[in-house]
């Protein structure tokens, strides 16, 4: 009972950690080499795509709420994103001498508005690259997290081999 | 140090400029990463990851350029019969 309750605490921490930096969980189970392939493999796409974004609109739940749902499967670098988007959304409100952003109904406002933005924003084909490398970071690693969670499940094996053993062990019971 | 932290975070502030003509080309790093992570989530030790990455790697590259190649077709077979 305690040994199960050991593996599932370390199965919840390895998630998490994985969830707050790519390759954590695995470098908490041991797993240095591979800790490392996840580290480089997902915060590369990730940094390079917020880079072609830009911040302002690259962890933006208002003006990409899909993306940011993706991107969340990274917490420990959308979270200070997010923080530094809303940051500069509010400098450029600031800037304009207003508190928030006027609805698209008033024309003339909401122009002078993106026109305050554009600097930071980010357009095609810079964006449509920028889109696809987040969300494949973010997707990436979910990956990651549950390859985490099943190592410290099975004391390091990944998910194929276990599920290889449990067909081995079916067909040996069966034949 | 501090110079290069605000380099750093202009970066991100102001997003890089890519020619449109390497595009195409900004697939191919995405695909590795892909490769490589989905092998990683497979392998027992690293050392089993270089060359089932580049098998991977081009079966997904190869594998993409062969439906672009059939969408092609199909492009020019539609404008040539419909």
């Amino acid at each position: 009972m305690a040994g199960k309750r050991d593996t599932t605490t370390r199965a919840v921490a390895a998630g998490l950690l994985a969830w707050a930096l790519p390759g954590a969980g695995h470098l908490w189970l041991g797993h240095r080499g591979l800790a490392a392939v996840f580290f480089v493999a997902i915060s590369v796409p990730y940094w390079l795509g917020m880079a072609f974004a830009g911040v302002l609109d690259g962890a933006n739940p208002r003006t990409n709420p899909w993306l940011f749902l993706a991107e969340a499967g990274i917490g420990g670098y959308t979270l200070p994103a997010y923080v530094a988007s809303q940051s500069l959304e509010q400098r450029v409100l600031r800037e304009l001498g207003w508190r928030a952003a006027p609805p698209q109904t008033m024309r003339d406002e909401y122009r002078r508005y993106l026109e305050a933005r554009a600097p930071y924003m980010s357009f095609y084909p810079e964006s449509d690259v920028a889109q696809i490398y987040l969300a494949t970071a973010g997707l990436l690693n979910l990956l990651a997290i549950l390859d985490a969670i099943t190592r410290a499940q099975t004391g390091g094996l990944p998910t194929y081999y276990r599920e290889l053993a449990s067909a081995t062990a079916q067909s040996t019971e069966t034949g | 140090m501090f110079g290069s932290t605000v380099m750093l975070a202009t970066w991100f502030v102001q997003p890089l400029r890519l020619p449109s003509e390497t595009r195409l080309w900004m697939l191919l790093p995405l695909v590795a990463c892909v490769a490589l992570v989905y092998r990683a989530t497979r392998a027992r030790q690293v050392r089993e990851l270089p060359w089932a990455t580049v098998r991977t790697f081009l079966t997904i590259v190869f594998g993409m350029a062969a439906i672009a190649a059939g969408f092609y077709l199909a492009h020019l077979a539609a404008r040539r019969f419909l």
